[in-house]
């Protein structure tokens, strides 16, 4: 390992465990305070439960009705205990504790309150009983303490609030983390990464007899200090050229002196014009500013469909809501391939900071949308800004990824889409809580401004592939004239899209919500894919680049996700529904990087368009998957159930892994046997 | 070596950044998210009381009297705000959104703005926000099932905003507290992983002195530096031969052609 790359690791290993420390110290902090106050504001509502209903039954007694000969008490109480939710049960107890009505499930350690209990001033005398807690309110005949009615609120409900505290807790806890391991990522890069990897090629340049390169002067730190040397050296090294040529000028002796001149010239070569090395971009030049891209496009995502609906003012219905939706989508699908053949015409960084120009527009025409379809075109103009944008930043990915990382580096790709999909969501619905909707989206369009000088400023130039620019429809002919690519398409990347879709955000959410599982459990269970399939993607990227094998990798994945899938079969659904999502992230993180890695090698084969094009056809195709997924899901949970459109798509995904290995198996005997 | 601030330094700087960033959005994203919950379950506890105070008054108009006329309404919306301290205000519009009963008298008469009670929209408890403040209607029905008028509970953000305060001060509390840990501890531990790169650098730059002692950490760099000092003064030395070569013959030479 290079000393950068040990020095990296450790310094994220220092900083993803004192963030961890620290955030989660604040958190737990958090958490604690928000527990000590939000219980006393769920007592104080059993309390107003229970003083409603007192005040009835003290009414009662103060006409002068003896709480003996109350009535109709179990009837009052039951009506009371159904128009209130969260109320476990109610009951009605005499001064010494005995039982005179109940409604609801009144808990088998339910003990009244003994003789004597002073009653409180105002307010209830609380406290917990087995898993309610119970709010006991007084009751008073003639000026004397006659009776308790005791309101029980279920401790579940604020079990379950406290729990979804901790769950968003630990979301804001994961958000944080992820954000800022992206800023340091791309840190550490310009900081350490770059400036060694500068110095080292000088080094090697030397080695190689190159005494024409200098060190940029604008580098700080230890590595300035370096280059500033390193270009007084070579700055030596060539005057001792230039008085080696003043000298054999001198000598009079123009052939030997020639001779012993390109002796020198032989091994080493010296230049007045001389060529600077400038620090290279590396993959955290594109990472950075595809986060912060996906995260300004996501931060509508939890307001999208409330705002058009808001726009259509109850016209359109759903179908209204999700047209802005629809618009984005298609436009990112309709419009990758152009994408494509654009950062193919301009170059990855030139294609992003024009691709930043419509993004930007099409949020700054959503924030000032007066109807439905202004959005919708909005939201369209936004997707066909998403289309070049991520394009542009995968290529940058691929022409930065060192030899034998591709894979690795890919990747970061899949990784910092949705990371920044997690946080953007995350953050999103916090701001337009606050700042309102319209104020959101012009905050994503000032975020792409700051990602415009960051790409502007970090992402090197050029990179236009000249020699092989073809146009869209003949790169989509020459792109699925190769027999690889069509079955990576259809046997890997089609496949693992349709089950995305059709399963963890349509079936899985409909299946989960019939196990009676709350929004909030819902949407837990929905994020373990998205955990689970980062760290995959670092462990398949991992494996692919150690055993070249990245073929094998997406064919195990598939079968994965298949048998997970399937488990419905032999678990129960409470188990195996959470199961089969982590095995879809798990599957889907293991084959994401694999996937991409074999796209620059297919496009070094003759007659293959770009890299950058043979990408945009394969997002395409994903994006055809994610589009076909929900609605066949549908149809297979109308035609036969959940369990049995999970055992479809499983036995899918298991099908087209299993011909993706035979396609490979044939296309090897097929190479040996050529061999 | 000389150099402004050390890449450690500036790790140790960058990591500090980090954590004070990663406390502050913890502890904002937190007190938001508190913030949103407390401010729900306040709500949710005024909701209660309005629709029990629109109860009450339904059961007045049960027994036959006009929403106008109903006894004791005014010392009810009294008494009921003197019992729960969140309520801010309280008052019973009719269904044209004429004020009829209100704890501040001024308002009698008046019309709520369709912003606070639309008849149209009103069929069970709502909540609104204008610029004075939060609240909730809940309405009124009669026994026939036709909206008579509501109750407007009027309340303040004072009692959320005294929790918030503490919650927020725990936070920042801790957050002071961690990174009052977390920095220095960071900073020792930069220093710690990243001794071999500062020393590969000093290496570096030291093997490039001229004269410079063996570096063995920029052991390929010294080579190439021998191999050119090498090559350039074994040339340096062939070429001073061939000068002082010709600058004899040229010396031979010259006598006789001035003897010529």
């Amino acid at each position: 390992m290079s000393p950068d790359r040990r020095l990296v690791g450790s310094v994220v290993a220092v900083a993803v465990v004192l963030l961890t420390l620290a955030v989660g110290f604040v958190s737990a902090t958090a958490l604690r305070s928000f527990e000590a106050e939000l219980r006393p504001e769920l007592e104080r509502e059993a309390t107003i439960v229970g003083s409603i209903g007192a005040r009835t039954l003290q009414r009662a007694l103060d006409l002068g009705v003896p709480f003996d000969g109350l009535t109709g008490l179990d009837e009052y109480l039951g009506s009371l205990l159904a128009t209130r939710e969260g109320v476990a049960y109610l009951m009605l107890t005499d001064a010494a504790g005995r039982a005179v009505a109940a409604a609801g499930e009144v808990p088998a350690e339910f003990a009244g309150l003994s003789a004597g209990t002073p009653p409180p001033g105002r307010g209830a005398v609380m406290r917990a009983l087995g898993a309610s807690y119970d709010a006991a309110l007084p009751l008073h005949e003639a000026g004397a303490l006659a009776g308790w009615l005791h309101v029980g609120i279920a401790r579940a409900r604020l079990d379950t609030a406290l729990d979804d505290m901790r769950w968003d807790v630990l979301i804001v806890l994961l958000v944080v983390l992820l954000a800022t391991a992206e800023g340091l990522r791309f840190i550490l890069s310009r900081l350490v990464e770059q400036p060694i990897g500068m110095v080292r090629r000088l080094q090697q340049r030397l080695a190689a007899g190159d005494w024409t390169a200098r060190a940029p002067g604008d580098l700080g730190a230890e590595a300035g200090s370096v280059a500033r040397h390193f270009n007084v050296l070579v700055r030596r090294m060539n005057d001792r050229w230039d008085r080696l040529c003043w000298l054999a000028a001198e000598s009079g002796a123009g052939r030997r002196a020639a001779a012993v001149q390109d002796a020198v010239r032989d091994r080493l070569r010296f230049g007045a014009t001389s060529v600077q090395d400038a620090l290279a971009g590396g993959g955290a030049s594109a990472r950075l500013p595809l986060f912060l891209f996906v995260f300004a496009e996501q931060l509508s995502t939890s307001f999208n469909p409330i705002f058009a609906m808001e726009l259509a003012e109850g016209r359109g219905g759903v179908l209204g809501a999700a047209l802005p939706l629809v618009a984005f989508v298609a436009a990112v699908a309709l419009l990758t391939p152009w994408g494509g053949e654009m950062v193919a015409r301009h170059g990855p960084r030139r294609a992003l900071l024009l691709g930043l120009v419509p993004a930007a527009a099409g949020h700054v025409g959503a924030a000032l949308a007066q109807d439905l379809v202004t959005l919708s075109l909005a939201r369209a103009v936004c997707g066909a800004g998403y289309a070049i944008v991520t394009i542009a930043c995968q290529v940058q990915l691929a022409r930065e990824a060192p030899s034998g990382r591709v894979a690795r580096s890919l990747g970061g790709f899949t990784a910092a889409v949705m990371t920044g999909a997690v946080c953007g969501t995350a953050i999103g619905a916090v701001l337009a809580d606050r700042l309102g909707f319209r104020l959101t989206f012009a905050l994503s369009a000032l975020l792409l401004l700051g990602i415009a000088l960051l790409a502007w400023r970090c992402m090197p130039a050029g990179g236009a592939g000249e020699e092989k620019r073809m146009g869209v429809w003949q790169g989509a002919r020459a792109a699925f004239a190769d027999p690889h690519f069509v079955l990576l398409v259809v046997l890997a990347a089609i496949p693992a899209k349709v089950l995305l879709g059709g399963f963890v955000f349509f079936l899985a959410p409909l299946e989960l919500r019939e196990l009676g599982l709350s929004q909030a459990a819902i949407g837990r269970n929905v994020m373990l894919y998205g955990l689970c399939m980062l760290p995959a993607i670092v462990v398949g990227a991992w494996i692919a680049d150690r055993t070249g094998r990245g073929g094998s990798l997406i064919v195990v994945a598939g079968l994965l996700n298949g048998a997970g899938l399937m488990l419905p079969f032999w678990l129960p659904a409470d188990v195996a529904l959470p199961v089969a999502i982590v095995a879809t992230g798990v599957a889907q993180g293991l084959a994401a990087a694999p996937m991409l890695a074999l796209i620059p090698s297919l496009a070094l084969r003759p007659g293959a368009p770009t890299s950058a094009a043979m990408m945009s056809f394969l997002r395409l195709a994903e994006r055809l998957g994610s589009v076909v997924g929900p609605p066949a899901a549908a149809a297979l949970l109308a035609a036969g159930g959940g369990v049995q459109a999970m055992l479809v798509l499983g036995l899918v995904s298991a099908a087209t892994a299993l011909g993706y290995a035979l396609a490979l198996g044939l296309g090897r005997m097929r190479r040996e046997a050529v061999a | 070596m000389s150099f402004g601030v050390s890449f450690a330094s500036r790790l140790g700087g960058v990591l500090a950044g980090m954590l004070l960033l990663g406390c502050a959005l913890a502890a904002g994203l937190n007190h938001l998210k508190f913030e949103r919950m407390l401010m729900e379950q306040q709500a949710k506890v005024l909701e209660i009381l309005a629709a029990d105070l629109g109860n009450t008054v339904e059961n007045s108009l049960a027994l036959g009297v006009r929403l106008a006329g109903v006894p004791g309404a005014q010392a009810l919306l009294e008494r009921s705000r003197a019992a729960e301290t969140l309520i801010g205000g309280l008052a019973i519009a009719d269904a044209g959104g004429v004020v009829l009963f209100d704890t501040d008298r001024q308002n009698l008469g008046t019309t709520l703005p369709r912003a606070v009670f639309d008849p149209h929209g009103a069929a069970t408890p709502w909540r609104f926000r204008d610029p004075a403040g939060y609240g909730i209607g809940a309405p009124i029905v009669n026994a026939f099932g036709q909206l008579e008028g509501a109750v407007v509970l009027r309340y303040g953000r004072a009692a959320v905003d005294e929790k918030l305060v503490a919650a927020l001060l725990a936070m920042v509390q801790s957050g002071l507290l961690a990174l009052a840990i977390a920095v220095p501890l960071g900073a020792a531990l930069i220093h710690l992983v990243t001794r071999p790169t500062r020393r590969w650098f000093a290496a570096v730059e030291a093997a490039m002195q001229p004269g410079a002692a063996r570096e063995p950490l920029a052991e390929g760099l010294q080579q190439a530096i021998a191999e050119a000092d090498a090559v350039l003064g074994d040339a340096e030395r062939r070429l001073e031969a061939i000068a002082a070569t010709v600058a004899e013959h040229s010396a031979d030479a010259q006598p006789e052609a001035v003897a010529q």
